[in-house]
């Protein structure tokens, strides 16, 4: 795995994390597409975990602060038992410093602050690790603030981190007051999605016309795709089946950027089971006449969010481009 | 005198048809084995974010909030 998430708001919803205490989207503030996360001040804060425990990452994403109250976690790393292990924070200046978890003096601290109610593009680098095996490097709109090695910045007897959270409350305190947009993390591992991830942002693409299999039902609407493109999601109209293996895949909108790179595409999905009993659901995707299945997903009463990372395009394996993505289509596989 | 006939006994025995008589059935349950996958899977939202740079915006520097 190399890219662990990604999330522009552009599904509407705070969904899409792990766990949030108070947070919730914004369509006054954004820095791409139409959404972006707000946290207040106050004790306000997202979670994410993913399956691995990585020792080195890379944080990309767009913050509008509107305060600064101090002691603010930024960003907070979280290792597997949930402790937590470094930290990106800003004082009542808004500048920012790394910090290991347990000790209130900065490993390291940026040369300019970040400005009030303006975007601004911060990219972190962080090795977690002992002794004088950590290392951190900070950007602000593409300038070096921070460059560090010799540091510990593990805070837990736990090496790497299961997951972060924004605006992580860890000893009590404010919480960071603003908006962020166009979050992506990426890890070490694999070909693609491994190191800097770039001061880009995350577009969305929604369903809006017919695929290449049309087996599920729409209610709501008379077309299926008009069923499940709004944002934010609501649950009363929807497209529905219940035989394994059918499926369908919708023509998606065009992305606004005409040019540019594509890192890597997510595939976010709400949905759930009628009645109580057991079904899952896959998602599907198809490229250039390829079809990529994911894993089957069980489903209950409840509706659950569903995202995946696809990091290359499924017909050659390569990086997604532009026209390729304009010409994807999306939908899901009853399993 | 003539002799006295003592009829002591006489038996018809009739041939019950026993498989004439009523059938008086009161229930009757089918048991369905009810196949949990059958459940509908409802689709609320599908939407595919899309990460990536230059968007044709140049390099993505930010300035003011938007990109230049």
């Amino acid at each position: 795995m190399s890219r662990l998430f990604t999330a522009g708001a552009e599904a509407g919803t705070t969904d899409v994390w792990t766990a949030i205490w108070g947070a919730t989207v914004s369509t006054v503030q954004k820095r791409t597409g139409a959404y972006s996360f707000y946290l207040s001040a106050g004790d306000y804060s997202t979670k994410f975990l993913w399956a691995t425990d990585p020792t080195v990452l890379y944080f990309r994403f767009g913050i509008r602060p509107t305060g600064f109250y101090g002691g603010w976690r930024v960003i907070l790393l979280l290792e597997n038992a949930g402790a937590g292990q470094c930290y990106l924070g800003a004082d009542v200046t808004g500048t920012l410093s790394v910090y290991r978890v347990g000790s209130g003096t900065p490993l390291a601290t940026a040369v300019h602050p970040l400005a009030v109610n303006a975007w601004q593009c911060v990219e972190w680098y962080i090795k977690i690790g002992t002794g004088t095996d950590g290392e951190t490097t900070l950007k602000i709109d593409g300038a070096t603030e921070i460059l560090e090695t010799g540091l510990n910045t593990q805070g837990s007897g736990i090496a790497g981190a299961r997951g972060f959270g924004l605006g992580y409350i860890l000893w009590g305190g404010y919480s960071q007051a603003g908006y962020y947009d166009d979050i992506a993390v990426n890890d070490n591992a694999g070909a693609v999605n491994n190191s800097w991830i770039g001061r880009g942002g995350i577009y969305p693409v929604f369903p809006e016309g017919v695929g290449a299999y049309t087996d599920l039902h729409a209610f709501g609407h008379a077309n299926p795709w008009d069923c499940i493109s709004e944002v934010p999601p609501d649950d009363a109209d929807y497209v529905y089946d219940d035989t394994v293996d059918q499926k369908s895949v919708y023509a998606m909108s065009a992305l606004v950027p005409t040019t540019g790179t594509i890192a890597c595409i997510n595939v976010i999905m709400r949905a759930k089971l009628d009645a109580a009993g057991t079904g899952n659901i896959a998602r599907l995707i198809r490229s250039n006449g390829v079809d990529s299945q994911g894993a089957d997903v069980g489903l209950d009463t409840s509706p659950k969010t569903i995202q995946e990372n696809i990091e290359t395009d499924p017909s050659g394996g390569g990086a997604w481009t532009i026209a390729r993505v304009n010409a994807l289509e999306a939908g899901a596989v009853v399993r | 005198m003539a002799g006295q006939i003592t009829l002591t006994q006489e038996i018809v025995e009739a041939g019950v048809l026993q498989t004439d008589r009523l059938r008086l059935l009161t229930q009757e349950v089918v048991e369905s084995d009810v196949l949990q996958t059958d459940r509908l899977r409802m689709l609320f939202q599908l939407v595919v974010e899309v990460d990536g740079d230059n968007w044709g915006f140049g390099t993505g520097r930010i300035l003011s909030g938007q990109f230049v």
